[in-house]
């Protein structure tokens, strides 16, 4: 059964949806943890992407790559996550008491948590572009599909993420 | 600058490019995804039911909006157009012959817009902007048309204060002999006009009873014409 049929079948046909879980949970997941460093919230948001996904399916018109199309949601499930927290006031609060204060971590020791923690205070269509781009391998075309942009929008987005990088 | 810039970007690309997303254990990835298929079996159902009547509300307002577009089309057949063709029609007239006309005195007919002017049918077709005047053609009225204009006339102001010339007091005439009665057709709207005709004396006529009285003499007998426009109920000016 090739992709196309297996998400025809899911929408009626729960064990197909499932096959879809078992083929992309692995890559949503990862992606949703690089974009957070928590696993429970990962584990959380991944639950909602592929019900929204499920409830959504339909939409899915097979014009792109399923994967793509997941990441799509997944990038939006986050930027909700961070702006509804944004506004609750907690995220900020977080990021400026945790992360400002530790740039004074040598070059060579670079980390991903230290990256991840410099990324925070980029915009999350940013955090997105650099997030897929760097750690997803996708290319700006691919990223542009994802988060929704044109392929040029993307590139000053990527520019800019990388000019913001510089200075933190 | 420039090249500063480009140098200082790519230092931050290869940085980024070194960097190790960190791993996660396979096993505890599963472990996420088995949770996540028990979740499933219970919230399949829900969101296959809700996207389901999802569809069928969707289905609904597409037939409603179908629907509305539907009668709103006939409306605008019936109301909408009459009136834009009323509205192109009072401007052309303005525009070619240079006469204004109220909405209300422009009848639409078989999509041309026709106006009664001064005795003569004005045709306007909207979209060619053409304009044909034609003369209305005698008819005999019925007489029910006959009664209804006499009445009209009768009951009308302008025969009740009637004033023959300029500077002469009004006089009612309303009473009056009717002279004669006769009707007018115009070919292309089918618009009624009845003319009513009414005797009467001019009020300058005076009649001095001392002298002496010539035989055969009577005072001078006059016809004003009422025009009736017997749809409206009322005397055209």
């Amino acid at each position: 059964m090739d992709e196309k049929e297996l998400i025809q079948k899911a929408l009626k046909d729960r064990e197909s949806f499932s096959e879809i879980v078992s083929l992309y949970y692995k890559e949503i997941f990862k992606y949703i943890y690089r974009r957070t460093l928590d696993k429970e919230l990962s584990k959380d948001l991944t639950q909602e992407i592929f019900l929204r996904a499920l409830k959504y399916l339909p939409s899915y018109k097979g014009k792109s790559l399923f994967i793509f199309w997941l990441l799509r949601i997944a990038t939006n499930v986050i930027n909700d996550h961070y702006r509804k927290e944004i506004n609750e006031n907690t995220f900020l609060k977080t990021t400026s008491n945790t992360y400002l204060n530790e740039q004074d971590s040598p070059e060579d020791q670079i980390d991903y948590e230290f990256i991840h923690k410099c990324m925070s205070k980029l915009s999350l269509r940013e955090q997105a572009v650099i997030t897929l781009i760097f750690f997803e391998h996708k290319n700006i075309k691919d990223a542009a599909f994802i988060i929704g942009k044109t392929v040029n929008a993307t590139r000053r987005l990527y520019y800019r993420a990388l000019t913001d990088l510089k200075k933190k | 600058m420039k090249r500063k810039n480009k140098e200082d970007t790519e230092k931050i690309e290869n940085m980024l490019r070194s960097v190790k997303p960190p791993e996660l254990a396979n096993e505890e990835i599963e472990s996420y995804k088995e949770d996540f298929n028990r979740v499933l079996q219970e919230e399949f159902s829900k969101v296959t039911v809700q996207r389901e009547k999802k569809h069928v509300l969707k289905v609904k307002l597409t037939y409603g909006f179908a629907i509305f577009l539907l009668v709103f089309s006939l409306f605008s057949l019936m109301y909408i157009r009459p009136y834009l063709i009323k509205v192109a029609t009072a401007k052309i007239i303005n525009e070619q012959l240079k006469i204004k006309v109220a909405l209300k005195d422009v009848i639409v007919k078989d999509g041309v817009g026709i106006v009664i002017y001064n005795y003569q049918e004005v045709v306007v077709n909207v979209s060619s902007e053409k304009v044909e005047v034609s003369q209305p053609v005698e008819y005999e009225p019925s007489e029910k048309e006959r009664g209804q204009a006499i009445e009209i006339v009768r009951s009308s102001k302008e025969a009740k204060y009637f004033v023959a010339k300029e500077g002469e007091a009004p006089q009612d005439i309303s009473k009056n002999d009717v002279v004669s009665v006769e009707g007018l057709i115009f070919p292309n709207s089918g618009k009624k006009l009845v003319e009513v005709s009414l005797a009467y004396t001019p009020t300058s006529y005076y009649y001095d009873s001392q002298l002496p009285s010539i035989p055969g003499s009577q005072p001078p007998l006059m016809t004003v014409k009422f025009t009736v426009d017997i749809e409206k109920g009322e005397i055209q000016p």
